[in-house]
């Protein structure tokens, strides 16, 4: 992966991390999340 | 129940000091017994927030700050520590809105590789994370993944 597609992806999953709100997103969030970055196939995949 | 608020104090800390809190100062600070303090680590490590060394309850990861030597060296200025991986060392940068200096060996050579974040911007640009595990099984070891 391009590091600067892992910089985006970094900035995506752990932005809020500090935050109190924080929750631990569901599997569909976080397929939404990687496919909003072109991430799919096999690897990235929960299914 | 306290586990947001000892889940709070421990990213805490790694961000203003690079390293893990204190059991005594988690208790303190979190106004929680032993037993208390415990139970909250553990349901924080079951809902994957945070990961305990195994058959302990020392931490080992708050992703993505490792609590623990890595390849991964990030200073973000405040302090420095170590991330989990590649992506974790860009993450902590991520998680803190911060510029950080990378260091890391090379994968091929190993020989010292610098990544710099500075104003949102990942320089060089040119290199590639290697990603070994597929998602859905980043969880079955995560000390691997």
């Amino acid at each position: 992966m391009p590091i600067t597609t892992t910089w985006a992806l970094a900035r995506a999953w752990y932005h809020d991390r500090l935050s109190p709100e924080w929750r631990r997103p569901t599997r569909d969030e976080i397929s939404v999340l990687f496919a909003s970055m072109g991430l799919t196939g096999p690897a990235w995949s929960f299914g | 129940m306290p586990d947001a608020s000892v889940r709070l104090a421990i990213y805490r800390h790694f961000a203003a000091h690079g390293v893990p809190p204190s059991r005594a100062a988690l208790r303190e600070q979190c106004d929680l017994g032993d037993a208390e303090l415990d139970a909250a680590l553990e349901r924080l490590d079951a809902g994957r927030a945070i990961v305990l060394a195994p058959g302990s309850h020392d931490l080992w990861m708050a992703m993505p700050f490792s609590a623990v030597p890595t390849d991964y060296r990030v200073d973000w200025g405040a302090a420095s520590g170590f991330a989990n991986c590649a992506w974790d060392a860009l993450g902590i940068a991520a998680a803190l809105a911060t510029d950080a200096t990378i260091t890391c060996p090379d994968p091929l050579d190993a020989s010292p590789l610098t990544v710099r974040v500075r104003g949102g911007v990942v320089m060089p640009d040119s290199h590639v994370v290697h990603f070994a595990v597929p998602a859905v099984r980043w969880w079955d070891d995560i000390g691997f993944t």
